[in-house]
């Protein structure tokens, strides 16, 4: 699984995770569920998250690899470095053909427009995700979750 | 000279190693520090269990 931790900062979300600027990496297990196994690690390294949810998949790395968002609070895991976010443009595929290459930024991408998407239609996450995060994600093109090939 | 001098005289200190995860995160010292160490974070931040095989064959000399 490849998880991006997200924080917002003074109005600005950024990156803070355990891996700095890096997609954070976490094995499954088989029988392992994908969203407790992130959820769990992300209170155990950094406090209890307000929301995780998976945003798309694709094969890479020599497995199938499920991207996630976490979403911290704005005072959570001061110790983690962030790193403010840029836009860049989608990897977006043919009809019948993948993207020749998708860089971590563009699976973010998806994610924030992917939570931009949840922030208008999913009630959940309507209600855990405050202002700021509404406003900023108010400058995403909604997108659901998708096969990032 | 007695033999436990000799043992002590003769012996070379333990190689030094790093080893650095994907992410960033490195350790070092000797394979006995570093396996332990390197186990607790795959398992901690990635969920991952390494074997001490695999810590040593991604150790570097120092």
């Amino acid at each position: 699984m490849e998880v991006f931790v997200l924080r917002m900062k003074a109005g600005r979300p950024e990156l803070a995770g355990p891996c700095g600027p890096d997609p954070w990496y976490i094995e499954v297990a088989a029988e392992d569920d994908p969203v407790v196994v992130v959820s769990r690690l992300s209170r155990n390294l950094m406090g209890e998250p307000i929301l995780v949810h998976s945003t798309s998949w694709r094969r890479a790395r020599g497995a199938v690899v499920l991207s996630f968002v976490v979403v911290n609070s704005e005072d959570q895991a001061p110790h983690l470095a962030g790193i403010p976010i840029s836009r860049v443009d989608l990897a977006r595929s043919g009809a019948l053909s993948a993207a020749q290459t998708i860089a971590a930024a563009q699976v973010l991408e998806h994610g924030l427009r992917h939570l931009a998407w949840l922030s208008r239609e999913d009630p959940v996450v309507m209600a855990v995700l405050n202002e700021d995060w509404k406003q900023v994600l108010a400058d995403y093109r909604p997108e659901p979750f998708r096969n990032l090939m | 000279m007695p033999p436990i001098l000799r043992m002590v005289i003769g012996s070379e200190p333990a190689k030094q190693f790093v080893v650095r995860c994907e992410c960033g995160w490195e350790t070092r010292g000797t394979v006995d520090q570093i396996v332990p160490v390197l186990q607790e974070h795959a398992a901690e931040s990635h969920n991952m269990k390494v074997t001490r095989e695999q810590v040593i064959a991604r150790a570097q000399p120092i």
